[in-house]
């Protein structure tokens, strides 16, 4: 399955932005301080609502998977296949790894909306 | 059982996995995220999560993922080091010996404790820590000094909560019960999952406080919890759907507390039947509630009604009710009355001791016990000299410490004796981690302070300025020791920390005090047992505090395989009541009380009292709504509200001076405390000093995001870069805690740049409750400026 795809799959109602991933990628990969292999970027907070409920506001953080975590798990990576650090660890347990039919298949479990990254 | 009993387990690529849990140091509370620590040629390679924890399932915070780089950070203290008293602030250490160290501390204290008794002797511990365990032990059975010191103003970190809870509910520390004690968790026969949860000044998910992992509350929303988010400031947990947030002004969280009280009361929305038989002085606490009006309310916490009345109709109707207090509660001079009037709105909406409500435990069990036995080791003529308890009885009931604000006035005025020698046990307390006015704590520290011995990881500003000895200390990965939620005052979980590796000449918490408890009191000491030591404790001459063991002479060295002995003796000897020992532990890899006889409800099954009738462990027997103990000691029996001293409505001659408020406290996910300023992969995500301001309020002042912004009040100034966010409310700013510059000049005046950012210069002395607990960390009247730098007017 030389041309397999991967996938990473996001619950980014729940990732919390809590930095864990990161870290993971770092250590796991050994990369130098300024690269990261999974970086989070962050939405918000802003009110969309008149209120001050949880629905009127919008709150998001997202981790990117940069190239360096492709080339590892993605199509023909080292590592594809291998349940990345980063996955477990991260606090929220928002994340999930694997085929891009198992994540495909995953996504459709959820009732919220999810963000589905092809490695 | 998930577990196997190999804890340690070679891997095909040559590394070895030994399975562990976290705790500290470096701080993250003991949360006991369950880990394998992965090494290679005792070399730390990394972090991996543990799948089989039950709580944790994997997950590991950002911070103990980046333990290779704090472990082998060059700043890293790794020997133990000298420093003549002459060159105290000065970066004039030396490497010495453990032999040298040990002989010449020994030595001292028996000087400090015959020439001038030994509460001439203060130890100081932080915070969090799996040093809040052996505190207390190295200052009552080694040191036998009655006066261990947590130098908060008003002790207003958790020991309020533990205190009130002690006094008003006659249990240990009410935790929300999230199924860590269940080995089925979530899925377990006995569980319900609660439908709202409180989350009440408390950001759990970075802060993790006191062995709550924080992130359950992400794992109950997505099984559908919803949380009601009770705090000043917007947070994350707070903006996912169906979530409610009560957004009030900082320190009127007492206003909000009785308000509800009063609106489940008037509407008939609480749980009668258990209020009826369960509560003491229901009558009295309906007519106080009744003074506080949804109107008044709104107009003190500036929370709308409409949310106020939807709240307590919330908690009054739905069930189960779970509650996550938090820091919020102590760092507050009206805190006592808002521990105090939580613990009744949990008991009005069916809370305690259920499913999905709060759990109960001992209000001190196991190595917790043990470390409050330890006060035994002192004559009672000597723990009545423990500074501030006569005049504290509020707080020297439940805490077993010195009054910390009283502590601060015997080292200025030297009444009434002078403290002497100091022992800091992991506290950098100059750093604004606790102490209010830490330049007057530096001062007289300097002023009073003879003797100082330093116990941790790194050259803080507080060891730079006052250390004249420093003991290097172990991470959790490089020691053997039980990692135990709330101390002992709900165990939820207990679980061993296994040695992985080793680093220089490191020691844990519990091994030095094995070391120096032998020397010292080794009656109360008796595990660690040198070779060739010559000297048989039990044929010596009693002195007046312990054997005398002051002479070198016949004594043997270091001796690291009988220390090791000691640790597992010592540990097997706290968990021989459960049936175990350290290794069963090690094997078993989790203790989980639901596996060994957990109940709900223990107040109707007699599991509470000592007596072993039913009932709650108080003078009543019920929850005291009117406290017994609070009009004992002076207080108003029943909670009431009090504007804090210092806001724009106490002090209205101030507030044009200084019109905004700020709170402080919270944390991040890259740093505990003071710790992991010096980590790069942790730095990298919270650079600088932060403020966080509504966006309305940065255009007033012409602030824009990055810009250095100097707050300051009538107490001090600090720097921060602005952080414009829809997360404050206008006029109400956040101040980032813990700030301190490795990479700045250590020496004295600089210190590391730890006067820079300092919070807590911000914060009044000795501004607290009247019982000696809470002071207004989280809310000061305050004004701010742009400045050019963190060095630049």
């Amino acid at each position: 399955m030389a041309d397999q795809k991967y996938a990473l799959l996001v619950d980014y109602t729940f990732f919390s932005g809590n930095h864990a991933a990161e870290i993971a990628c770092k250590e796991e990969l050994g990369l130098p301080l300024d690269q990261f292999g999974i970086k989070e970027v962050e939405v918000g907070p802003f009110k969309i609502g008149e209120g001050n409920d949880g629905d009127d506001w919008e709150w998001i953080y997202l981790p990117i998977p940069t190239s360096i975590f492709s080339k590892h798990w993605g199509t023909g990576g080292d590592k594809a296949g291998q349940r990345p650090l980063a996955v477990q660890v991260e606090e929220s347990d928002s994340l999930y790894y694997g085929t891009l039919e198992e994540m495909e298949a995953k996504m459709h479990e959820f009732d919220r909306p999810m963000c589905l990254f092809v490695l | 059982m998930a577990y196997d009993k190999e804890w340690r387990v070679q891997r095909a690529d040559g590394t070895v996995a030994t399975r562990s849990n976290t705790w500290s140091p470096p701080g993250s509370h003991p949360v006991g995220y369950g880990v394998k620590v992965i090494t290679k040629d005792d070399k730390l390679i990394r972090i991996e999560g543990d799948d089989d924890n039950p709580i944790t399932t994997g997950r590991v915070n950002a911070m103990n993922l980046a333990l290779r780089e704090y472990t082998y950070s060059p700043d890293r203290v790794i020997y133990p080091m000298k420093r003549a008293y002459e060159d105290r602030g000065k970066m004039k250490w030396e490497r010495t010996t453990w032999d040298e160290a040990i002989d010449t501390i020994c030595t001292k204290v028996r000087y400090y404790q015959e020439t001038y008794g030994p509460e001439s002797i203060v130890c100081f511990g932080g915070t969090g820590r799996e040093a809040c365990i052996y505190y207390y032990a190295l200052t009552f059975s080694v040191l036998q000094s009655p006066n261990c010191c947590y130098t908060q103003s008003g002790w207003s970190c958790y020991g309020p909560r533990c205190s009130i809870a002690d006094y008003v509910l006659g249990a240990g520390y009410p935790e929300l019960d999230y199924a860590g004690h269940l080995p089925g968790r979530f899925d377990d026969p006995n569980y319900v999952l609660s439908k709202y949860v409180v989350v009440w000044g408390k950001e759990p998910l970075p802060s993790n406080g006191d062995g709550f992992f924080g992130h359950v509350l992400v794992d109950m929303m997505k099984l559908g919890s919803k949380i009601i988010s009770v705090d000043p400031r917007i947070t994350w947990v707070g903006t996912r759907n169906g979530n409610i947030n009560v957004q009030l002004r900082p320190q009127t969280d007492t206003m909000f507390a009785m308000t509800v009280m009063n609106l489940m009361f008037q509407n008939d929305e609480y749980d009668k039947e258990f209020a009826e038989k369960w509560i003491y002085g229901l009558d009295e606490l309906k007519e106080r509630a009744a003074e506080y009006t949804v109107e008044e309310c709104a107009r003190i916490t500036t929370v709308d009604a409409e949310t106020i009345e939807r709240v307590a109709h919330i908690i009054g109707t739905e069930r189960p009710i779970g509650w996550a207090w938090g820091l919020a509660f102590d760092q507050n001079k009206n805190g006592v009355q808002l521990s105090q009037a939580m613990i009744i709105l949990a008991a009005l909406a069916g809370s305690i001791d259920r499913p999905g409500g709060l759990t109960l435990g001992p209000a001190s069990a196991l190595l917790g016990k043990w470390r409050m036995e330890q006060r035994g080791a002192m004559a009672d003529e000597v723990w009545a000299k423990r500074i501030g308890a006569a005049e504290w009885p509020g707080l020297s009931t439940g805490m077993a410490t010195t009054q910390p604000d009283e502590t601060l006035n015997t080292m200025e005025s030297h009444k009434p004796y002078q403290l002497r020698m100091a022992w800091f046990n992991s506290s950098n307390f100059l750093a604004p981690t606790c102490s209010a006015q830490p330049k007057r704590w530096h001062d007289a520290l300097c002023e009073s302070i003879e003797f100082c011995v330093i116990q941790d990881l790194f050259l803080t500003p507080t060891a730079m300025a006052v250390g004249d000895y420093f003991l290097p200390m172990s991470t959790w990965a490089e020691h053997d020791a039980i990692t135990l939620p709330h101390y002992g005052r709900n165990t939820v979980f207990m679980a061993p920390m296994n040695k992985a590796l080793q680093v220089g000449e490191c020691k844990s918490d519990v091994e030095i005090c094995l070391i120096f408890g032998q020397r010292l009191n080794p009656t109360w000491w008796p595990w660690y047992k040198p070779a060739g030591e010559t000297l048989d404790p039990s044929t010596l001459e009693m002195s007046q505090y312990a054997p005398t063991l002051t002479s070198a002479e016949g004594r043997g060295k270091l001796d690291l395989e009988a220390l090791d002995k000691a640790v597992d003796a010592f540990f097997s000897g706290q968990l021989a009541e459960l049936g175990l020992d350290f290794n069963g532990l090690r094997e078993m890899g989790i203790y989980q009380p639901g596996a060994h006889g957990f109940e709900y409800e223990k107040y109707e099954k007699g599991m509470l009292r000592f007596d072993g009738e039913p009932g709650f462990n108080t003078i009543t027997g019920q929850i005291e709504a009117y406290s017994i103990l609070y009009e004992s000691w002076g207080e108003d029996p029943l909670p009431y509200y009090e504007e804090p001293n210092y806001s724009q409505l106490s002090k209205p001659e101030f507030a044009g001076q200084y019109p905004l408020i700020t709170t402080t406290g919270s944390r991040r996910y890259s740093s505990f405390h003071s710790e992991h300023r010096q980590v790069p992969s942790l730095r990298q995500i919270d650079p600088w000093p932060w403020v966080q301001i509504n966006p309305e309020t940065a255009a007033e002042y012409g602030i824009t995001e990055g810009d250095w912004v100097e707050v300051y009040n009538m107490f001090g100034e600090a720097r921060y870069k602005a952080e414009i966010t829809y997360q404050m409310k206008p006029g109400i700013i956040n101040c980032a805690h813990g700030w301190w510059f490795p990479e700045q000049d250590g020496e004295e005046p600089n210190l590391f740049g730890v006067w820079k950012a300092n919070t807590n210069s911000l914060i009044p002395h000795m501004n607290i409750g009247k019982l000696g607990f809470g002071a207004p960390y989280k809310g000061v009247m305050c004004n701010m400026k742009r400045v050019r730098s963190l060095d630049q007017d």
